[in-house]
């Protein structure tokens, strides 16, 4: 959907418990004269609090579901609708202008991304700070929020460190917090474990766990199909349908058999 | 005689000699000095060289000279001041552009955590114009001093009086400038930014 196509999104009514709906999502990519279906009518609701994981070989359309929920990329045809207000006010993504999707990454949806994204030359604290500075938040409340979150996630003794001080686990750590920082809807968490060892990464899980107990939702891509089983839901996605649905919820010590 | 430094006269009334490739002398007499020393150094050097050449003018004159010169080299100095003018929006413009392309990614980062078109166009321009000030008013600073110290090593009493002070408008017209070139220079990589594919910049390595 190009710029022309989009006006401003008209509220449309969302069931309360839901926190994103999709609908027949469609992203297609021209590579020379071939045409590539990166999503293929994809459909999918998650409720507050769910934790979803989307599972799926390179190549399937991961990265690109996660870009266009997260209003960084445009779908071709179909609905990414939000319950912004929580209350049941639904947002499509689609008929967004470029200024309402500037507001949706910085107050609704927390990113995370494989390669943590950080700013080498900000501190931790700087880093997860930077959100709620562009959103001209009081500084009295940024500190607080900041402060209590780097506790939440363990890293208070490390706020002042910088990107390359810190190792891959604490830099995504970092990243959780800074996805969190302005109490988004949901937090779209594309391979976050990707360059991590085992490890690390039940680290990372455990987090993500902690978060889903504390009320947050969130949608994972992952090519580990292993730590996709904590997840509540389990969707498989093959060149860009979703082919298979399972139930998670296992534990991190059953996946590792600790 | 002739040739070298020398004084015509008496050294305390004597304002100014200069020996030019042009003139075996060229002298200042100021006003008190007797004839009679004037002339007994005009018969000495006809006595020596067999002729003398003389081309007499006014102080006012002579003034009128200096100041068209001096007005000549401001205006040659002002039209190397609009030529650094040009070359320097094109280097702001370049720098701006590069340094831009350097950040790309971070400029993607920034985007993806909700910091919009407006606010990488602001901190491109911001950053471009707190450079240029910077330049500025060093520049002033420096063609201030500078030009203290010339009007105070000018001797007292010449041909034409010269006195310090800060040209504000110049300053203004100068600051004025520098803003529009800086608005130009950055417009384009501003918006080269701005329009950035959020998810390509992300991905630079």
């Amino acid at each position: 959907m190009n710029k022309e196509q989009r006006s401003t999104a008209r509220a449309v009514r969302i069931d309360l418990d839901i926190v994103l709906k999709v609908h027949d999502l469609v992203k297609t990519y021209t590579v020379g004269n071939s045409t590539i279906t990166a999503l293929n009518k994809v459909n999918l609701t998650i409720k507050k609090g769910e934790f979803i994981a989307i599972v799926g070989p390179s190549g399937a359309g991961k990265t690109t579901l996660i870009n266009c929920l997260g209003a960084l990329d445009f779908p071709d045809s179909g609905k990414i609708i939000y319950n912004v207000d929580g209350k049941g006010m639904g947002l499509d993504v689609t008929q967004m202008t470029n200024k309402q999707h500037k507001k949706m990454r910085l107050r609704k949806i927390g990113l995370i991304f494989q390669f943590y994204n950080l700013f080498p030359i900000l501190t931790a604290y700087e880093n997860v700070e930077l959100p709620m500075v562009i959103d001209k938040k009081d500084s009295k409340v940024r500190k607080e929020k900041v402060k209590s979150l780097l506790k939440r996630i363990g890293l208070e003794e490390r706020m002042e460190h910088l990107p390359t001080q810190m190792s891959g686990g604490e830099q995504q750590r970092v990243t959780i917090a800074r996805a969190l920082v302005n109490d988004p809807l949901i937090i779209l968490a594309d391979e976050p474990t990707g360059e991590l060892d085992t490890e690390t990464t039940t680290n990372i899980m455990k987090i993500f766990l902690d978060l889903k107990k504390a009320g947050e939702s969130i949608l994972m891509v992952t090519h580990n199909v292993r730590i996709a089983e904590v997840a509540d839901r389990i969707i498989t996605l093959t060149d860009g349908e979703f082919t298979g649905e399972k139930t998670g919820g296992k534990s991190i010590e059953d996946i590792y058999n600790y | 005689m002739a040739g070298g430094s020398w004084s015509l006269i008496d050294l305390k009334t004597f304002t100014l000699v200069i020996r030019t490739n042009v003139y075996d002398w060229f002298a200042w007499v100021e006003k008190g000095v007797s004839d009679e020393d004037v002339l007994e150094e005009i018969l000495g050097y006809i006595e020596d060289r067999g002729y003398l050449v003389i081309f007499g003018f006014t102080k006012s004159f002579a003034s009128s000279i200096f100041r068209t010169m001096i007005n000549l080299i401001t205006f040659i100095t002002n039209g190397l001041l609009i030529f650094s003018i040009i070359i320097a929006m094109i280097g702001l413009t370049l720098h701006s552009l590069l340094t831009t392309m350097a950040r790309r990614r971070e400029i993607g980062m920034l985007r993806s955590i909700g910091l919009s078109k407006k606010g990488v166009i602001r901190s491109i321009s911001g950053e471009t114009l707190i450079l240029a000030l910077l330049g500025v008013f060093t520049g002033i600073f420096a063609g201030l001093v500078q030009g203290y110290l010339m009007v105070d090593t000018m001797p007292a009493g010449g041909l034409i009086t010269v006195t310090w002070t800060i040209p504000w408008l110049t300053i203004g017209i100068l600051v004025l400038t520098v803003l529009i070139t800086v608005i130009l220079s950055s417009r384009y990589p501003a918006k080269w930014a701005a329009n950035l594919n959020i998810i390509d910049a992300v991905r630079t390595r």
